[in-house]
């Protein structure tokens, strides 16, 4: 099966088109996705984390290892997620082992984010190493 | 032996600093070649700036400054100590090491505190590189090439 996604600047002539591909030769279904866009903030840490994404191996001079795929989009996620109120306080930097740092900027607290799980500081409370959610990283930050 | 009173100097890849945060992860001990030490220069050797200049082609060269004193005696867990001391380098003279000890043994990159590929960060290197992330953004040098 072939996916064809159609992006809309303006909704009021959504209908119409709709209409339009269902009635092409082969079209099976026509869904429609309502997006929230993005907001500043968002924009600007998914921007940071895609500067992220291109580290290539040996970023540091001394070894380092690209960003894996898996950790970029658990950082993503977490952007998504969150607000700007809080996003705004959060930095993202590169590990040397491929996986992601999200710093808070008063120095206060970080979550290092794997593939698969994550462990965080915040204060006095700690996080040993649990499974990656979006959901309970978000939840550590705000 | 490096004093209290001494300076010594983290080099900074770009990427570690965004809008004024120094990354906790600029303070690694690298877990592919089991590094046993975090790499300084110290400030105020004669080979300093020459030294800085060979290690990086970076134009600015940006640095953390790290007091020795404060290193030395920062509070992170009770059983964790800090110490920068000399190491023998024959091309940089002003190179030194920021130890890490817990309970008294001396941590090495990738052992036993695991950071492979795509695992998080151990809390306990965290907490470490943190508070050196920390005192290292009151003191952010640039440096000129020429």
């Amino acid at each position: 099966m072939t996916e064809l996604i159609v992006t809309l600047e303006d909704s009021a002539s959504a209908t119409i088109i709709r209409k339009a591909i269902s009635l092409l030769k082969g079209v099976k279904k026509v869904v429609a996705v309502n997006r929230i866009p993005l907001s500043k903030e968002q924009t600007e840490q998914l921007d940071r984390v895609q500067e992220l994404a291109t580290l290539k191996k040996n970023w540091d001079g001394e070894g380092a290892l690209p960003i894996s795929k898996a950790v970029i989009k658990n950082a993503k996620s977490i952007i998504t997620k969150s607000n700007d109120n809080v996003l705004s306080m959060w930095t993202f930097f590169p590990e040397v082992n491929g996986t992601i740092l999200l710093q808070k900027n008063d120095n206060s607290a970080c979550i290092s984010i794997g593939k698969k799980s994550f462990t965080a500081i915040n204060g006095d409370e700690v996080k040993a190493q649990q499974p990656f959610s979006a959901k309970e990283v978000v939840s550590i930050i705000s | 032996m490096v004093s209290d009173k001494e300076y010594c100097a983290r080099l900074l890849r770009k990427i570690w600093i965004k809008n004024g945060v120094i990354a906790a992860s600029a303070f690694n001990l690298r877990p592919n070649i089991h590094e046993t030490y975090i790499s300084l220069l110290r400030e105020e050797h004669l080979s300093y700036n020459k030294d800085l200049k060979s290690i990086t082609k970076d134009d600015p060269i940006i640095v953390a400054s790290l007091l020795t004193g404060n290193v030395r005696t920062k509070q992170i867990y009770d059983n964790i100590k800090l110490d920068i001391k000399e190491v023998d380098n024959n091309r940089l003279r002003s190179h030194c090491g920021l130890f890490i000890f817990v309970d008294g043994k001396q941590v090495v990159g990738g052992e036993p505190f695991i950071t492979r590929s795509g695992e998080p960060v151990d809390v306990f290197v965290l907490q470490v590189k943190l508070a050196l992330a920390k005192m290292a953004s009151s003191n952010i040098n640039t440096i000129q090439r020429k």
